[in-house]
């Protein structure tokens, strides 16, 4: 043992060790003095320091008021769509009540690139954000985009007439903008998962719910 | 003359933080998107669209060091694990497709007949099916947000199996013992230190909030000082 401690190499490192510890340490030490400070700043952050006269206060109540009344009338009126691309359910709801939870399918997120140069890529998602239903349709027929020829490695055909597809977006179609719908479904086992190319594919009993329930301009907000 | 001039603190403070705050969430509602409100004090998130919540995450335990955030809004700069990285491309000519057209070549048909019974086909199709989608179990349990300004959320969710003990001594060692000597560094550089972090029990709360938090999108952070909460409230 004693011999260790004669060793100078030892001894040497021994005490950098120590220095480095007590430095490091000391800098811990500050580091949580300053973030005390901060936290008890943090915690009292709502307190401003400025001074209003009585006057001042009540035209700001009032200002709070008007406020709190225009933001409420901002929420939805009657009813409205609400899309969970995560979990692929839809609720419709009634001021702030689900009166319909359904299991849906959303945009699979797949990213398909025409191939031969031509550069154009598609990405499935079912676009987030707030919209509204701009149009109805009973009967829907499907008039096949490039995209869907292109992934089945098929040849863009040049007549409208042979995109035409009937029967598969089922019994209606609510669009929503930019050729996305709110559509029925033959593929029901794919309900509740992200199998879409962007379009909401609901069930038919909760197709047929939905339908009736909203109307054009009924607001759809998808996250 | 009495010029009645009153501090604003306790009560009054409250009228001019709720002045703000409200001032604040209106800009955010009359915006046609999603929104954030993350309440520290709650420990709550809520995804708001038009003044109204869409959807709320509660997290099962929540910290935060450093500078205070102002009640105004922010918005997401990043995130540390990029959506687009986690995609499939399509291979046209690749066997998941063919598995899908096959599918697809069913729907067809089914379409053609008019009168398909869409279930009993779901039955006699092969078990082999595999959907190639982007979906809530593909995104990440951690990760972080980078918020405008340099604030950092660090989102957690349980770790499973053997990641446990290691994880959580990792997260310890940086929270505890790297974080201060940040702090020193962002105090004399005078550059912005705010870290928030927020743990889920169910991992696929922590998910499912990766998916809805976007790039771009706005939030307001609601400060953790417990006085006045019902000025934050609408």
């Amino acid at each position: 043992m004693k011999a260790i401690f004669n060793n100078k190499i030892f001894l040497a490192f021994l005490i950098i060790a120590g220095a480095a510890l007590i430095v490091f340490l000391s800098a811990e030490g500050m580091g949580y003095y300053i973030l005390a400070r901060e936290k008890a700043a943090w915690l009292k952050s709502n307190a401003s320091t400025a001074t209003l006269e009585e006057k001042e206060l009540k035209e700001l109540e009032k200002k709070n008021e008007k406020l709190l009344q225009k933001i409420k009338k901002l929420a939805p009126k009657g009813v409205y769509l609400i899309v969970d691309t995560a979990k692929n359910r839809l609720y419709l709801n009634k001021d702030n009540e689900t009166l319909r939870q359904a299991v849906i399918s959303t945009g699979n997120g797949n990213v398909l690139t025409e191939p031969g140069g031509k550069n154009r890529t598609w990405t499935f998602d079912t676009p987030r954000g707030e919209f509204s239903i701009k149009y109805k349709l009973k009967d829907p027929t499907w008039l096949k985009p490039d995209w869907a020829f292109i992934e089945e490695g098929e040849d863009i055909p040049k007549q409208v007439g042979d995109r035409v597809e009937e029967d598969v977006l089922g019994e209606y179609a609510m669009g929503f903008g930019n050729g996305y719908f709110l559509h029925g479904t033959l593929y029901t086992r794919l309900l509740g998962r992200n199998a879409t190319h962007g379009c909401v594919r609901l069930g038919d009993e909760d197709l047929e719910v939905v339908n009736k329930a909203s109307s054009v301009g009924t607001k759809i907000f998808i996250y | 003359m009495f010029l009645i001039l009153q501090p604003v603190s306790g009560v009054n403070a409250g009228i001019v933080e709720r002045n703000s705050f409200l001032t604040e969430m209106l800009s955010l509602a009359e915006k046609p998107r999603s929104y954030f409100l993350i309440d520290l004090a709650e420990g709550k998130m809520m995804l708001m669209a038009r003044g109204i919540s869409i959807r709320e995450w509660t997290f099962d335990n929540i910290r935060f060091m450093g500078q205070p955030l102002p009640v105004k809004p922010f918005f997401l700069e990043s995130k540390s694990v990029q959506l687009s990285s986690l995609r499939n491309n399509i291979d046209i000519d690749g066997p998941e497709v063919k598995e899908v057209s096959t599918d697809d070549a069913e729907a067809k048909k089914k379409a053609d007949n008019k009168k398909s019974d869409s279930k009993e086909a779901d039955n006699k199709k092969g078990k082999k099916f595999e959907l190639i989608a982007l979906e809530l179990d593909d995104m990440p349990g951690n990760y972080q947000l980078f918020l405008n300004g340099g604030t950092i959320i660090n989102v957690r969710s349980q770790a499973e199996g053997s990641e446990t003990f290691l994880k959580k001594a990792g997260y310890m060692l940086k929270w505890y013992a790297y974080y201060p000597l940040l702090a020193i560094s962002s105090y004399y550089h005078k550059t912005k230190f705010t870290k928030i972090d927020m743990f889920f029990k169910d991992k696929t709360e922590a998910q499912a909030l990766f998916w809805a938090f976007t790039e771009e999108t706005e939030c307001i952070l609601l400060p953790p000082g417990t006085e006045n909460r019902e000025d934050f409230q609408l």
